[in-house]
């Protein structure tokens, strides 16, 4: 097997005294895509904008790294990352209202990129535009280049996001709750549009979501992610067909079911603790069905699984031993 | 226009709004005066003319003459050039250099300590008399009237610059930018700075206004472009020893000063009022 095109290792972030990510590992192989999943507040994000080096003020890597390509990014001075970035790697946000510069055509945006990192003239940068314009799927892209984010719909500001994180042919396309923001509608036509341009140019994504029809739909495999730990990880099929994390569990219960009788919405007891006070054990000890004392010692370690399947869940060590 | 491209109907928008309407229509009275002095002047509005002193406004002088026999009218109208030429480049200067100060200090954080220290000194002093103390020191001259009057408003410039710069800085497209691998320059430049400029054109329109009134202090007392170059506040200030028998004297220009003040407050209400994207709807 070849080497992964980003290898992230006990990668631990804080902001101060609060630790929001901690000993997190996963790879990603070429052309793969590995659906982050978790509630708001579980890391994900934070863990996209670590690799990117993009950490809000005040958010450091304190152990651990991500490696792209053989470069560890956790570790360039920014001028190179400014390099890499909307180069080898780029990421699209979940705002697509505020994501664009309303001062800027759309054109002028996406020329930006191939201007600063393909060295294009105006003339040719705003030629090229038009045309990724036109891979996204923009209806009369010539005209839609010189128009201003206001006047495009959610759907369309998303689909120029796009092409102006496509614009480089990034190896590594980091997507951030890509869809939440839209129509339910809008959101099947993004994640087609994805797909297709995923497997055309071959490059891995990290699609970072909290909405498990998406990961279920698009991902190769899939990270679970529960209060800046990895909970569950795996293929994705393998993952969905048989959960071996109770959180895992307790998320695909929280699915509403379109068939069957109506009951109450299943959910889960409890919210995701603040980094403030994560307990000291697991941390989903406080809101588990099957939590008993051990749980609240020591944090569970990554267990091996059949299938390709690992779960930090005191169960499965136990179950081993 | 790009302005009126960018933001669609800003000119309909402002030009709907009654006060700004009234504003600039003054503004523009007073500003082609001054424009236009040269061939709207009946008079040489330095030549003295001792058989017509204090000659109240009659036929041969609309609005008469002050002791030495200049004409007012003409004086009042190479006076409100002068004036708005000061005024101009007071709130150009403090444009270009409170928006640089400004944006620095809201941009990046190191910078924003000592540089709005920096703008509080200076605006611990009250702005008149922190312009007068500077051009009594640098001596009357027009240039030095324009540097003290620009000192003494950057700081105001400077702090709404920074203030717009700090709201924009957290706009997700800014990350957008970042994320492409645009500079911290370019994302200032290019991304921050356009987007942050609302606020600092209808701060502009003040301090050309209170440059304006500022400017007459430092003339009324004398620090301001000496004799016998007209100013507004000089011509006040000539005669205010004959207010008794030529009341005219400081009244014509005294009227001048309360048109361009008025005129460009109105214009800055309007601006604020089309700009501000929470009052937008309320115009319309």
């Amino acid at each position: 097997m070849t080497a992964p095109l980003l290898s992230v290792r006990d990668l631990s972030v804080t902001f101060g005294p609060v630790r929001v990510l901690e000993g997190l590992s996963f790879d990603l192989a070429q052309g793969e895509v590995l659906g982050v999943v978790g509630e708001s507040g579980s890391g994900k994000s934070m863990t996209a904008l670590a690799i990117m080096g993009l950490l809000p003020r005040g958010g450091r890597v304190v152990a651990g790294r991500a490696v792209l390509e053989g470069q560890e990014v956790t570790a360039l001075p920014e001028r190179d990352l400014q390099r890499l970035r909307g180069a080898r790697m780029a990421m699209i946000f979940q705002e697509p209202m505020t994501s664009l510069n309303p001062v800027l055509t759309v054109g002028e945006q996406v020329a930006e990129v191939l201007r600063q990192h393909r060295g294009m003239n105006r003339r040719a940068a705003h030629a090229e535009a038009v045309k990724l314009l036109r891979l996204v799927e923009i209806p009369a892209a010539e005209r839609r280049v010189d128009d201003y984010p206001h006047q495009l719909s959610g759907g369309q500001r998303q689909r120029a996001m796009i092409a102006i994180a496509l614009a480089c042919r990034p190896r590594l396309l980091i997507a951030d709750e890509p869809t939440t923001a839209l129509d339910a509608t809008v959101q099947a036509g993004i994640l087609d549009l994805l797909r297709g341009l995923q497997r055309e140019f071959g490059m891995a994504v990290l699609l970072i979501t909290h909405d498990l029809g998406v990961v279920a739909d698009f991902a190769d495999r899939v990270l679970v992610m529960y209060a800046g730990r990895v909970a569950e990880t795996g293929p994705a099929a393998a993952l969905f067909a048989h959960p071996q994390h109770p959180y895992t569990r307790a998320l695909l219960a929280a699915i509403p079911r379109l068939t069957g009788p109506i009951a109450g919405l299943p959910s889960i007891p409890g919210v995701v603790p603040s980094p403030m006070d994560f307990p000291a054990g697991c941390r989903f000890a406080p809101r588990c069905p099957h939590a008993h004392l051990e749980c609240t010692l020591a944090p569970p370690p990554l267990v091996p699984l059949p299938d390709g399947v690992a779960a930090a869940c005191i169960l499965h060590l136990e179950r081993a031993s | 226009m790009a302005v009126a491209k960018r933001v669609p109907g800003t000119w309909s928008r402002l030009l709907a709004h009654p006060s700004f309407r009234l504003g600039l229509v003054l503004f523009a009275l007073v500003a082609l005066c001054g424009l236009l002095a040269a061939w709207l002047a009946p008079y040489d509005p330095l030549r003295n003319n001792f058989r017509a002193r204090l000659v109240a406004p009659g036929e041969a002088h609309w609005l008469g003459t002050d002791r030495f026999g200049r004409d007012i009218l003409s004086r009042t109208l190479y006076g409100a050039q002068v004036s708005l030429r000061i005024g101009l480049a007071v709130a150009g200067v403090t444009a270009l250099v409170g928006g640089a100060v400004g944006a620095l200090a809201g941009f990046a954080r190191r910078l924003d300590g000592p540089l709005m220290r920096f703008m509080d000194a200076l605006m611990a002093f009250p702005a008149v008399l922190l312009a007068i103390a500077l051009a009594a020191a640098l001596g009357p001259s027009e240039v030095n009237a324009i540097l003290a009057l620009s000192i003494a408003y950057v700081p105001r410039t400077a702090r709404v610059m920074r203030a717009g710069v700090m709201v924009v800085r957290e706009f997700p497209f800014v990350e957008g930018a970042q994320a492409i691998g645009a500079s911290s320059t370019r994302v200032l430049l290019r991304h921050v700075l356009p987007n942050a400029l609302a606020p600092l054109v209808v701060q502009q329109t003040y301090v050309f206004a209170l440059a304006v009134l500022a400017e007459a202090v430092l003339s009324f007392l004398g620090v301001g472009p000496p004799p016998p170059t007209p100013t507004l506040g000089g011509i006040i200030s000539e005669g205010r020893d004959y207010i008794q028998e030529a009341p005219w004297i400081s009244i014509v220009p005294g009227i001048g000063i309360a048109l361009t003040v008025l005129g460009l407050n109105l214009m800055g209400d309007g601006l604020r009022d089309a700009l501000d994207p929470r009052l937008r709807d309320a115009v319309r």
